[in-house]
């Protein structure tokens, strides 16, 4: 893990800019889809990462969102839940024999069928949370559900081909 | 004790979660809007810093309609300049120079010249990041103006940044008014179309039809009277309600705006004094 710090560092930091920079201006009306990357950050650290590091990274790279969208507090507390979400996900999808020590939830180490079921759980929950926070009620519950298929639908395959694009190893 | 110890070990991934999912909460429903929060802004040193530079790589893609844009208003700027007038009677030179230089009018407010470099208009509340901050005069609660239209208002000044509220945000409150008959009444944005913002408490029994102008009315400090917002697209009257519902189509289109002016109201520290010390009698 040591070795490959170097690379997390730069993965947080592209897809911080990737997010805010690009993703931030995409713009399709009606309003319903939203591209959200930065989450993969969380989801791909490896399964030894220790509870209390990924929810402190979460806590960091949301309060980055944050800064950028301008919306204090919103990301951060979503991707919280999220990265402490991952716990219980990664327990409940653990294979018989268990993780090997340097494996890492990436299509490489665990076929893609495996990830686009890890990654689908936690990103409906990040944007469940984080379409809740930012309207913080169900009055328009139609297009809640919309804009969560929608944004899902589209994040989904954006982070799917950021993984081909970039091949992490670990 | 040791006990206890052992229970916050084992549960510490839970505790640590607990106490910094209270503090970002706490972060997003505060209200008071406090200075420092400028730090975990778009308007800190390395947020606006990443924003402007990146806007300037950017900036070339839409230079030939900017161009466009600049020169048109240029036009109209110097269509109202008193030597584009025509004068039925005849006035002669001096009489143009004094008009110029009266002394009986005195300028009301100045505009400082912006560049957005962050932008939204898709979520629930959007803001609106300028290249200029408190090094170039601008203050908090000021208006912005864009090119046919109302762009936001000022929330928070850094040393170099300035982050506003765009008009499409839920706190927005403008008071606009109906250009032919001066009914007033407030502006506020309730989701979903950047081109659309309801116009609230105008009486029923006002006058109003769909294409009138809607401008603002300048009872507010923040923007100067007579600015274009929109024209009316639908209208209505709900059942047992005193109000008509009006729908604004917005003049300009906020998605696309990139350069605005600041307004910068020459007498507003004496204005917001008047109204206060009347309040407070």
């Amino acid at each position: 893990m040591s070795s490959s710090i170097p690379a997390y560092i730069a993965r947080f930091i592209i897809l911080l800019l990737v997010q805010v920079l690009i993703l931030k201006n995409v713009y399709i009306y009606p309003p319903y889809i939203h591209l959200y990357i930065y989450p993969l950050f969380i989801f791909l650290l490896p399964f030894r990462t220790p509870t209390w590091a990924t929810l402190l990274l979460a806590f960091f790279l949301g309060l980055c969102v944050d800064m950028f969208y301008d919306s204090l507090g919103l990301h951060t507390a979503t991707l919280l839940i999220t990265a402490y979400a991952r716990k219980f996900i990664c327990q409940g999808m653990e294979p018989r024999g268990g993780f090997e020590v340097n494996q890492s939830p990436i299509i490489r180490h665990m076929g893609l069928n495996w990830f686009l079921q890890y990654a689908s759980i936690l990103l409906v929950i990040h944007l469940f949370f984080l379409f809740l926070l930012e309207e913080l009620s169900f009055a328009n519950f139609g297009v809640f559900i919309i804009k969560l298929i929608l944004s899902f639908l589209f994040s989904m395959v954006l982070i799917v081909i950021y993984q081909y694009l970039t091949n992490p190893k670990a | 004790m040791r006990n206890l110890v052992l229970f916050f070990i084992k549960f510490h991934a839970f505790f640590l979660f607990l106490i910094l999912e209270v503090f970002a909460l706490y972060l997003l429903f505060q209200n008071n809007e406090h200075q420092s929060q400028i730090y975990i802004s778009s308007a800190n040193y390395v947020s606006g810093n990443i924003l402007r530079t990146f806007n300037n790589g950017t900036k070339y893609i839409s230079l030939g309609e900017q161009n466009k844009k600049l020169q048109k208003e240029n036009a109209q700027f110097k269509a109202q300049r008193p030597n584009a007038l025509f004068y039925h009677r005849v006035i002669p030179l001096i009489e143009i120079d004094s008009m110029l230089s009266d002394t009986s009018v005195q300028r009301g407010y100045e505009f400082i010249p912006a560049k957005i470099i962050n932008n939204s208009v898709d979520r629930p509340n959007n803001y609106i990041t300028l290249n200029r901050g408190a090094k170039h005069g601008i203050q908090k609660n000021t208006g912005i103006i864009g090119e046919g239209g109302l762009v936001g208002i000022v929330r928070k000044v850094s040393k170099n940044y300035a982050v506003a509220m765009s008009m499409l945000h839920r706190d927005v409150k403008i008071s606009a008014q109906l250009k032919r008959n001066k009914y007033f009444g407030s502006l506020v944005w309730e989701g979903y179309n950047p081109q659309l913002m309801t116009l609230k408490a105008i009486p029923k029994h006002a006058n109003t039809e769909v294409g009138d102008t809607i401008v603002t009315s300048g009872y507010s400090s923040i923007f100067p009277a007579n600015e274009m917002i929109g024209v009316i697209d639908t209208l209505w009257v709900a059942q047992g309600d005193n109000f008509q519902t009006i729908k604004v189509r917005l003049s300009n289109d906020l998605n696309r705006e990139e350069y605005v002016y600041v307004v910068k109201h020459l007498m507003r520290e004496e204005r917001i004094q008047l109204e206060e010390e009347v309040e407070n009698e």
